[in-house]
């Protein structure tokens, strides 16, 4: 009996009409947290910091024409690598999946890669968001 | 006599249950091979997904919610604590929004509805493992866009799947062999 019931759960639509507004409001706010991160994201100066296990390991100030490789002690398989043209991106790890390498390059703030195994993290941030931290220093 | 049908339904619905979780699996390992998504940041197509709603539409929601538990445990044991770690927090979460919008709609939402709901909150569920257990500083607020749109983009992908296949699934569950 239980069964019979079963079998009649399957008649479903692909979408339905409110589906569109659901969609709507998704799209929506997605538009809203893109504008409002706009300032930090256009700013044409961009900071990648280099996490490892929570802990800041490197800033690197993204500048045009710079190229370095960036290698640390406590994981010598992770090689990260900065661009002339204002991006970086993960060039080796001995992670199985290599999701860090495939991210390929990053350049804009809020973009980041991350080499989850390895416990690695490069974040792109805008520098408007660092003068952010320095107001609050000046009220204490 | 009774006895013995409710055993056999019970058994029914435990292989049947068993097969999405091969296919879920198999989905995960394709997945794998797939090059990588175009996307700003690390995301994925979540095919394995279309499994846990087959079931979700199909069998029930216990089901599901075991399907998708028991993928994760899969990539725990295949890949690791972190790895598992990660695919636990994401697809438990997206299973579970998955189970109540069902539930709160009363077994009629679209498979459209049911699969970005599904694709979000496994992304969003995926980030905040990584911001609260990995300490990954990563803007909710920057990341927020491209999780909603990915999501919407991805979970659309993977809906149309499952509803390509709803005719081959509808037999395979009607059969009493």
């Amino acid at each position: 009996m239980k069964d019979n019931v079963d079998v009649t759960r399957d008649r479903r639509v692909f979408i339905r009409p409110r589906d569109f507004f659901v969609l709507a409001v998704l799209i929506g706010l997605a538009l809203i947290l893109y504008i409002v991160t706009w300032t930090t994201r256009t700013s044409s100066e961009c900071v990648a910091k280099i996490y490892h296990n929570g802990q800041l390991l490197e800033v690197v100030k993204l500048e045009l024409g710079e190229e370095r490789e960036f290698r640390f002690d406590l994981e010598p398989s992770i090689a990260i690598r900065q661009f002339a043209d204002q991006s970086i991106a993960f060039m080796s790890s001995d992670c199985p999946d290599r999701v860090c390498v495939k991210s390929g390059r990053i350049k804009r703030p809020g973009e980041f890669a991350a080499c989850v195994p390895n416990r690695f993290l490069i974040v792109i941030e805008g520098t408007a968001e660092s003068s952010k931290g320095e107001d609050v220093d000046l009220v204490a | 006599m009774s006895r013995e049908r409710g055993i056999s339904v019970s058994v029914r619905r435990l292989t049947r249950s068993a097969v999405m979780l091969a296919t879920a699996l198999a989905l995960g390992l394709l997945e794998g091979m797939l090059p990588h998504l175009p996307a700003p940041v690390p995301l994925r197509y979540g095919l394995a997904n279309v499994a846990v709603m087959a079931t979700l539409i199909f069998i029930g929601s216990l089901e599901a919610f075991s399907v998708a538990f028991l993928k994760s445990v899969f990539v725990f044991m295949t890949r690791g604590l972190i790895a598992g770690g990660v695919s636990m927090t994401g697809t438990l979460l997206s299973v579970a929004a998955m189970i109540a919008i069902d539930r709160f709609l009363k077994r009629r939402t679209s498979v459209f509805l049911l699969s970005i709901l599904g694709a979000i909150t496994h992304n969003a569920g995926q980030m905040i493992f990584l911001i609260l257990f990995l300490q990954y500083r990563i803007s909710v607020l920057l990341v927020g866009p491209y999780l909603l749109l990915f999501g919407i983009a991805t979970g659309s992908l993977s809906g149309l799947l499952l509803y390509v296949m709803m005719k081959p699934l509808q037999s395979f569950f009607k059969s009493r062999a």
